[in-house]
C-alpha cells in the first residue's frame, strides 16, 4: 500500500511543490516607469537637446583692481543691487594720502610766491631811493658849483690848473651817482618783471597738477560698478591683498539686470538642425523638473571646444558644440546664474 | 489490461523503487544544471535587469557585452534625446573602484552610478533604507551580499561609513540584487559621485538609457539612433543577447555546463534504459504467459508503454520536485553565489518532456524481446 499509493502521492506533492516554487522564483520581466521619469517635453517628438546654464541678462562683469595694494574696506555683499559707480572696495590709501598733503604744501608755497610776485615793489623801498636821488641830485649841485668857481679862479690864475680839473671830474662822478640812484627808482618804480610772474605761475601749474594727479591716484583706489546690476560673487575681504596682475579669479563679479538667459550647448552634430524660429523649453534639474519657457536671442557664429559642465571632473575635449542664447520669458521661477538646465529645441 | 500492467509493475517493489529513483535522479540531473547554467547567463545581464525601465541602451560602438563599458561624451545623452522617437534619454555610469573599510581593509567593487535625478536604474528591492536615501551628501547604497562581504559577521544597517576612490561615502540604504557575473560587491550611488568615486579623468557616461516613446518600438528608435549618432544603440534584449552570446564565447561556461548536462543526459538514458531493460527481462515469464493465454504483441507493447510512462511520469515528478526544492532553499538566499538562480519554465516543462521520451525510447530498446518471446517458455519450467 506505501509503495502503491505513497509513492504517486509524494510525486504529486513534488511536482505541486516544483510548480509553486517555480511560479514563485522565475523573475517577472517587465518595463516598469523611471522612480522620478525624466521630463517630457511639450514640443513634440522632434526635437534637439542640449545643456543650459543659466546666466544673467549680459556677460558677466569680472572686476579686478587697477593697482595692487591692502583691501581696507569693501562696500558689497553678493546679492546686493549696485548701480554705476558706486563704490564697491576700496585699497588702503594711507601713503597716497600723506603724499598729497605734502604735495599741497609745496603747491601753497609756490602760490604765495606767485602772490608776493605780483603784488610788486614793497611801498616802504621807495622813500629811502628817491632820498638817495635828492642826496645825488644836492651832490652834484654841490660840485657843479665848486666846479663853476673853479673855473673862474683858473681865469685869474688864483687856482692851479690840476685842481681845477680834479673839480670837474669829481662833479662828473656825482653826475654819474645821480644817475644810478634815479634809475634804482625807476626800477623800484616798475615793480615785477614779466618773466618773473610768467614762471611763478608755471610754478603753481606744475603743482596744482601734480596734487591732482595724486588725487587721481587717490581715486583710483576706490573701485566703482562701471554699470548697474547685482553683485554675483565676492571674493576680496578687508586685509587682503589684492593683486592687479591676478585676472584669472575676478574678485568681485558682476551680473547685469535683466531677463535671465540660458546658454545652450548643442553638439555640433546636431548643428546644422537648430532655427531661431523653433520654439524651446528648458527643464530645471530638480526634484520638481519645473518648465522654464524660452525666446530664442541669438546663435553664437562660432563652434568651440566643449568645455567641461559635469562638474570636477576633467572630460576630453573630444567634441565641439554651438551655444544658443535664449532668454526666460516671464516671471522665471526660482533659478539662478549658474544652475544647469536640461533644454528642448524644436528640430 | 492496463491493471495487470500495475500489478506486474509493482510486484517487485525495489525493482520499482529504483526505476522510479533512476528516473528521478536523471530529472534532478540534467533539469537543475539546466536551470543553473541559465540563471548564470540570465545573470550575467544583471544591470539591464535592474535597469528595467530602459528598452535603449546606447553605448560605444566598441562594446561588445555589458561589463565591458566604455566612457562615452556627457553630451551624447542630449543626442540620443534629439532622435525622434526618444521618450527619454538618461545617463548611467559604471565602473571598478577599489573600496576601503574604516579598519582598512580592501575590495574591489562594482559601481553604478544612476541618473541623479531620474534614478533609472535604481536597486529594485530596498532592504533597508529608501530611494531617496540617494540624495543625502556622499550617499551609497550596497547590495546586501557585497555587505555581508565586505563587514562580515556585522548585522546590515545603515550608516557605516567606507572609503571609496579616497572619498566618503556613507551606506545609507541596503538592497537586494540577484548574482552577476563578476560576484563583486554592488555599490549604487548618483552618477556625479560615482564618477568622482571611481576616480575618472575621462567622460562619466558609460551607457545612455533611453526609453522609446509608446507609438515607437524599441528596435526602430535603437537603429535611428545608431544612424543619426554613429553611436551603438540596442534593445534591452538584443543586449541582453549581445552579452550572453559573448560569455558563450569568450569564457568556458558553455561547454563546462554543457558537459554536465550531457552526463546527466547520459547517466539518465543509462540508468533508465539498463533498468527498464532489466526489469523487462526478468518479468519475460509473466510477458510469455500473457502471449500464452492469447493476447497479442500490440497489447504487451501498449502495456510495457504505460508502465514507462507510469514510472517516468512519477520519475519526473519526484526529480523536478527536488531540483526545485534545492532552488527553493538556496535562491531566496541573500547572499552567496546561487541567489536568485531559478528554473525556466521551459526547463520545467522541457526536462520532463526529454525524460519521458527517453525512457519510452529506452522501454522500445529492451521490449524487443518481449515481443519476440516464445510462448512456450512458460511451460519450459
Amino acid at each position: 500500500m506505501l509503495v502503491k499509493f505513497g509513492i504517486p502521492l509524494i510525486a504529486a506533492i513534488a511536482v505541486g511543490f516544483g510548480i509553486a516554487t517555480l511560479s514563485h522564483l522565475t523573475p517577472k520581466e517587465q518595463l516598469l516607469d523611471a522612480p522620478n521619469p525624466p521630463p517630457l517635453t511639450r514640443l513634440g517628438t522632434n526635437t534637439i537637446s542640449g545643456l543650459g546654464e543659466v546666466q544673467m541678462a549680459g556677460e558677466p562683469v569680472a572686476i579686478a583692481t587697477p593697482i595692487s595694494g591692502i583691501v581696507s574696506k569693501v562696500y558689497v555683499y553678493p546679492g546686493q543691487t549696485v548701480s554705476a559707480g558706486e563704490p564697491l572696495f576700496a585699497l588702503d590709501d594711507r601713503a597716497l594720502r600723506a603724499e598729497l598733503h605734502n604735495r599741497t604744501a609745496t603747491l601753497a608755497t609756490v602760490s604765495a610766491k606767485l602772490l608776493k610776485l605780483k603784488s610788486g615793489t614793497r611801498p616802504e623801498d621807495l622813500p629811502p631811493a628817491r632820498a638817495r636821488v635828492e642826496a645825488a641830485t644836492a651832490s652834484s649841485k654841490r660840485n657843479e658849483d665848486a666846479w663853476n668857481r673853479a673855473k673862474l679862479l683858473v681865469e685869474q690864475r688864483a687856482l692851479s690848473e690840476e685842481e681845477h680839473l680834479a673839480r670837474k671830474y669829481i662833479y662828473e662822478q656825482a653826475n654819474a651817482e645821480l644817475a644810478q640812484a634815479k634809475a634804482d627808482l625807476a626800477k623800484l618804480e616798475a615793480g615785477t618783471w614779466c618773466h618773473d610772474i610768467e614762471i611763478a605761475e608755471h610754478e603753481v601749474a606744475s603743482a596744482k597738477s601734480s596734487v591732482e594727479q595724486v588725487q587721481v591716484d587717490l581715486d583710483r583706489l576706490v573701485v566703482r560698478a562701471p554699470v548697474d546690476g547685482l553683485v554675483l560673487h565676492v571674493d576680496i575681504r578687508p586685509g587682503e591683498f589684492a593683486e592687479s596682475t591676478k585676472t584669472e579669479k575676478p574678485l568681485v563679479q558682476l551680473g547685469v539686470h535683466g531677463p535671465l538667459r540660458v546658454r545652450v550647448q548643442v553638439d555640433e552634430e546636431d548643428a546644422s538642425r537648430v532655427s531661431p524660429d523653433a520654439r524651446a523649453e528648458a527643464f530645471v534639474r530638480g526634484r520638481d523638473r519645473t518648465a522654464v519657457e524660452l525666446r530664442f536671442v541669438r546663435i553664437d557664429p562660432r563652434i568651440v571646444p566643449k568645455s567641461s559642465l559635469t562638474g570636477g571632473t576633467t572630460e576630453r575635449v573630444d567634441t565641439r558644440v554651438l551655444f544658443v542664447v535664449y532668454e526666460v520669458v516671464g516671471v522665471p521661477p526660482r533659478i539662478y546664474a549658474g544652475q544647469k538646465l536640461d533644454v528642448f529645441m524644436e528640430g | 489490461m492496463n491493471l495487470v500492467a500495475f500489478k506486474i509493475l509493482l510486484h517487485d517493489k525495489a525493482k520499482y523503487v529504483a526505476l522510479v529513483l533512476g528516473v528521478s535522479f536523471a530529472t534532478l540531473l540534467i533539469s537543475q544544471q539546466s536551470a543553473i547554467f541559465h540563471s548564470l547567463m540570465h545573470a550575467s545581464t544583471r544591470d539591464i535587469l535592474e535597469a528595467n525601465q530602459a528598452d535603449i541602451w546606447v553605448m560605444k560602438s566598441s562594446v561588445e557585452t555589458l561589463d565591458q563599458g566604455y566612457p562615452i561624451a556627457e553630451l551624447s545623452v542630449n543626442r540620443v534625446r534629439s532622435i525622434p522617437g526618444v521618450q527619454w534619454a538618461v545617463p548611467y555610469y559604471q565602473s571598478t573602484a577599489q573600496l576601503r573599510t574604516e579598519d582598512g581593509r580592501m575590495k574591489l567593487v562594482q559601481l553604478v552610478g544612476i541618473d541623479d535625478l531620474s534614478m533609472v536604474g535604481a536597486p529594485q528591492e530596498m532592504l533597508i533604507g529608501t530611494l531617496a536615501g540617494f540624495h543625502q551628501p556622499d550617499a551609497i547604497v550596497m547590495d546586501i551580499a557585497g555587505y555581508t562581504n565586505i563587514f562580515p559577521g556585522v548585522e546590515p544597517r545603515v550608516g557605516a561609513i567606507v572609503e571609496i576612490g579616497q572619498r566618503r561615502a556613507v551606506v545609507v540604504g541596503i538592497c537586494y540584487i540577484g548574482a552577476s557575473w563578476s560576484g563583486m560587491p554592488r555599490v549604487y550611488t548618483r552618477r556625479s559621485l560615482g564618477v568622482s568615486m571611481a576616480r575618472e579623468t575621462l567622460n562619466p557616461v558609460t551607457y545612455v538609457l533611453a526609453r522609446a516613446a509608446p507609438d515607437h518600438s524599441p528596435e526602430e528608435v535603437a537603429k535611428q539612433i545608431t544612424k543619426a549618432t554613429g553611436l551603438k544603440a540596442r534593445t534591452r534584449s538584443e543586449f541582453m543577447d549581445d552579452t550572453q552570446t559573448w560569455i558563450l564565447k569568450y569564457s568556458g561556461i558553455a561547454e563546462n555546463f554543457g558537459i554536465t548536462i550531457l552526463m546527466g543526459v547520459v547517466i539518465g538514458v543509462a540508468i533508465v534504459g539498463q533498468t527498464f531493460y532489466m526489469f523487462s527481462v526478468e518479468n519475460l515469464k509473466q510477458f510469455a504467459t500473457l502471449k500464452a493465454i492469447g493476447i497479442n504483441n500490440w497489447v504487451i507493447l501498449r502495456m510495457i508503454m504505460t508502465q514507462a510512462l507510469f514510472v517516468s511520469t512519477i520519475g519526473y515528478c519526484l526529480g523536478i520536485g527536488a531540483a526545485n526544492l534545492f532552488f527553493a532553499m538556496t535562491s531566496t538566499q541573500l547572499s552567496g553565489g546561487l541567489r536568485g538562480m531559478f528554473m525556466h519554465p521551459f526547463i520545467f516543462v522541457g526536462s520532463g518532456i526529454f525524460i519521458v521520451l527517453v525512457t519510452l525510447l529506452a522501454c522500445v530498446v529492451s521490449v524487443r524481446k518481449v515481443l519476440t518471446v516464445d510462448p512456450a517458455v512458460v511451460f519450459r519450467g
